[in-house]
């Protein structure tokens, strides 16, 4: 950082302002550190000196990279250095300037903004949730200004009216949430307005298009400042706000007023105070800091706090380096750039082929052969790069999946609030990673999940004190990884499924003639059948007749499973299994007749072959077998699929058990080749989708395989059935 | 392109044997021909990809007959379509001659499923006839016309009715 400042004399304070802004890591700026105090302890009192030695002791052991906490050394460098600017005050030393640029700059605190502004992020506004907002609002409100241009060039473009309309609704929808209430406002006001141009009652021309260029200019400045506020700035709405949002309530108001205000409200420009951010951060007290500057006036702020004690040096100087940062006009340099995904699912795929193809080489017999082992040794290297560069590519999409934790955690209290129940909600995990394509899609069986289990599982703190349980309930998110698939469980200690409802359920529904031979885990299992719902009354939140078969449907299209557990009284567990990717799946290569087919892993729940007692007919056709004490019917795969030269004979082929519930069935192939992982892909183009079929994957050799959709294929197998043997099926 | 301006006029002097001599002044249509069965066929280079040697087609379960799999072309993956259904040509099983040309086009990438590609030639433009009226209209419709090219005759495929059919 400052080189400039390597050819002065550094005082005391440069070294202590210099000290909280530098990375440990950075051995330049320590150096200079380093020679800074040497420079002071040689003038100084022997009061001065010692904790000077002390510092230099640490920076010593830093540039050593002996440190093993290199931030706490840091700090306690930092307490050093204090110790020696009180004992240099206190013999009475040359009282040196604070000289630190910055802190020149700072304006004196003065008066906090205008009462009845809000000055400040809602109280439990989430960080993460705000930046997603931020970053969100400003991918949309770029979006409404380029629909906003087109719209003004071709008014009748619809599809650009709802691409503004909708930019505008997301915001006010999603600032209401986190309690920006002046934005929501706002974005209000510019929906109204577009729903008028909507219904064709106005024209997005002359100064009605003028109007939303404003809103969505104002909208730009507003999202600056809670980004602002963010870092700890004061939340102050632009000027002409209010008129804007008046104005968009009367937009008949802006024909007549020729004059457009050019500056959609000018955000301050200035940095913000060195008092206030400490009272952002809640180091400080705003009266403390204005009484210590009131007192010292003629000395620059962070002089003032630093003495007066009211915040620690390092404090302030941490404070200070935000002011900077915040002080650019520029936003700081991010340290990631956006990429298309599908670029980059392109990319995870070539390397997966790169992979095969890489394989396809190394197991060439040329290199095998043993008489070229140089050519060997050349390969093998290659081997480690193209594995290293396969990981890479694998973890350049993983996210961790903390915004979706935080997202339900906000959701848990708005809930609990709502039914007036008391809910610890307890996130375990949150770093865990899954692949940015699933994140989206595993929100919304999530959510639905946690909603059931606020809405049916936890009771409300009356009931639970008398069925002697703590008042507030306790909700565990737990997210891990296992086997290479991410493992979220949702564990309530709430009421728990009731066994004997869901069994009379399902026994009026006609899923079940009785409970008998009947496990507890298949019972419980019921409740993802469709229509399935024991919640007496529909409430807000739940029981609208969207019941845990979306949950479930919603999990296997991601190749993943769900699965509850659940004891009555005591509460009960959702576990939903997910791939790590999409990209990949794990799945078992089987073979029937010349073909090979990928089945996915986690649609297996085991594979046997039978013995022949095992295995009846019913009516002479519909083939079945008993697998642990349960009738369930053969399907063969070769039929279904029109394959010749396969094993007829179940006995000496092999059955595969998949799908769950009423739905599970034995798969009949003619033997198990292997496991392997595959890169899922579409069919190719103009195949369409082909029923139990749910994509292709190259496989090792080069040819390729088709991945199965059990669905699909128990679909397929109650078609032949009925139809009798008509098999062929248009794509 | 320039040489199709020129053509217009020099076409009369070099109206005899233009074929034999492989002057390109004329506007000409380059073919790729095939062969399907025992019959010739053809389709315009410009909407050939490339010729691949065929690997081993992947099956697909339940669709038409003119699909005949997918195979993998460098990690995409191809459908492969069957041209003799179009024709009413009998299945033969693949040989060492077997190709697939893959198709470039608009509406969708897809490879012809061959029984040999032969080679690549020249035709003048005035020597593609009307495809004859004997052909029933449901084969005919996928042909562009015809030409006879050293006593052969060879069909010219019509690619955007075959992909028409597929999509």
């Amino acid at each position: 950082m400052e080189g400039d400042m390597s050819d002065e004399k550094l005082t005391l304070d440069d070294i202590a302002a210099l000290i909280v802004q530098i990375e440990p890591t950075d051995l330049a700026d320590l150096a200079l550190v380093r020679k800074g105090l040497n420079a002071i302890a040689d003038s100084s009192p022997a009061s001065v000196q010692r904790p000077i030695a002390e510092a230099v002791k640490r920076i010593d052991r830093m540039t050593g990279g002996e440190a093993s906490d290199p931030f706490g050394c840091l700090a306690e460098i930092g307490a050093f250095i204090e110790q020696a600017m009180n004992a240099m005050e206190k013999s009475g030393g040359e009282e040196v300037p604070f000289s630190d640029p910055e802190a020149e700059q700072v304006p004196i605190i003065g008066a906090a903004p205008e009462a009845g502004r809000s000055n400040a992020l809602p109280p439990e506004a989430d960080p993460a949730l705000l930046e997603e907002f931020i970053t969100e609002s400003r991918d949309l409100i770029a979006g409404a200004e380029a629909a906003l241009l087109e719209l003004e060039a071709d008014p009748g473009n619809t599809e650009a009216l709802n691409i503004v309309f909708r930019a505008f609704h997301t915001v006010k929808g999603t600032s209401a949430f986190l309690g920006l209430d002046h934005i929501s406002k706002l974005a209000h006001g510019a929906e109204s307005l577009l729903s008028r141009i909507r219904d064709k009652e106005i024209h997005c021309v002359g100064s009605y298009a003028d109007l939303a260029f404003r809103s969505v200019d104002m909208l730009k400045d507003l999202i600056k400042i809670v980004q602002e506020a963010l870092g700890g700035k004061p939340m102050a709405p632009p000027d002409g706000l209010d008129d804007l949002t008046a104005l968009l309530a009367q937009p008949e108001a802006a024909g007549t007023d020729g004059g457009i205000h050019d500056e959609a409200g000018g955000a301050e420009e200035m940095p913000p105070r060195l008092g206030d951010i400490l009272v952002a951060q809640g180091k400080a007290d705003r009266e403390e800091i204005e009484t210590a500057i009131a007192d010292q006036g003629d000395q620059p702020a962070g002089m003032a706090i630093v003495k007066s004690k009211i915040a620690s040096l390092t404090e302030v100087g941490r404070a200070l380096r935000k002011q900077r940062s915040m002080a650019g006009t520029e936003p700081v340099t991010e340290s990631s750039v956006r990429v298309r995904t599908d670029r980059l699912d392109r990319l995870i795929e070539m390397v997966g082929e790169l992979v095969i193809g890489h394989s396809m080489v190394a197991q060439d017999e040329t290199v095998n052969s043993g008489t070229h082992p140089e050519l060997q040794r050349k390969v093998n290297h290659t081997d480690k790069i193209v594995r290293q560069m396969q990981d890479l590519c694998m973890s350049i999409r993983m996210v961790p999946l903390k915004a979706t934790v935080h997202k339900i955690a906000r959701l848990v209290r708005d809930l609990a609030r709502r039914r007036k129940i008391m809910i610890n909600f307890i996130p375990v995990g949150e770093d865990t990673e899954i692949d940015r394509n699933m994140v989206d899609l595993i929100n919304d069986p999530l959510v639905h999940l946690i909603r059931n289990a606020v809405d049916h599982g936890i009771e409300p703190p009356e009931e639970r004190e008398k069925n002697g349980k703590p008042r507030a309930g306790t909700l565990l998110l737990k997210a891990y990884h296992s086997g290479g698939n991410v493992v979220v469980e949702i564990s309530d200690d709430g009421r728990g499924l009731d066994r004997d409802k869901i069994m009379q359920k399902a026994v009026a529904k006609g899923l079940i003639q009785s409970s008998q031979n009947m496990s507890d885990s298949e019972i419980v299992n019921f409740i993802f059948q469709p229509g399935f719902s024991t919640a007496d009354k529909v409430t807000d939140l739940s029981g609208r007749g969207v019941g845990l078969d979306v949950v479930r449907k919603a999990v296997e299209t991601l190749r993943g499973r769900v699965d509850v557990s659940s004891e009555v009284g005591k509460g009960c567990t959702f576990s939903v299994r997910l791939p790590l990717t999409m990209a990949i799946t794990d799945g078992m290569l089987v073979k029937v007749g010349n073909q090979r087919y990928i089945l996915p892993t986690v649609n297996i729940d085991m594979s046997f072959r039978p013995d022949p007692e095992a295995l009846s007919t019913v009516v002479g056709r519909a083939e079945t077998v008993i697998f642990k004490g349960k009738l369930m019917p053969i399907f063969r795969l070769h039929r279904l699929f029109d394959i010749k030269e396969a094993v007829e004979d179940p006995t000496s082929g092999l059955l595969i058990i998949i799908g769950d519930g009423n739905q599970r069935c034995a798969l009949l192939v003619d033997e198990l080749v292997g496991q392997q992982q595959v890169v899922a892909k579409s069919l190719g183009d103009g195949i369409g989708d082909v029923v139990g079929i749910s994509g292709g994957a190259i496989l090792g050799d080069g040819r390729v395989g088709l991945i199965l959709d059990p669905q699909g294929i128990a679909a397929l197998a109650r078609q032949a059935s009925d139809s009798g043997s008509a098999r062929k099926v248009a794509c | 392109m320039n040489e199709i301006a020129g053509a217009v006029e020099d076409k009369d002097l070099f109206k005899e044997d233009l074929y034999e001599r492989e002057t390109p002044k004329e506007e000409a249509l380059q073919l790729v021909i095939f062969r399907l069965n025992r019959e010739w066929y053809g389709v315009e280079i410009t909407k050939v990809k490339e010729v691949i040697k065929v690997a081993k087609i992947t099956y697909l379960p339940s669709c038409p007959e003119h699909i005949a799999g997918i195979v993998n072309l460098r990690g995409y993956i191809l459908s492969v379509t069957d041209l003799k259904p179009f024709f009413g040509l009998p299945h033969e099983e693949p040989t060492e001659k077997t190709r697939i040309i893959a198709i470039e086009s608009s509406i969708f990438e897809t490879g012809f499923l061959v029984d040999e590609v032969v080679e690549s030639i020249e035709v003048p433009v005035s020597k593609i006839e009307p495809v004859l009226l004997i052909l029933p209209a449901e084969r005919a419709k996928y042909l562009d016309g015809q030409c006879k090219v050293n006593d052969k005759l060879i069909a010219i495929v019509s690619v955007e009715k075959v992909l028409e059919k597929r999509v």
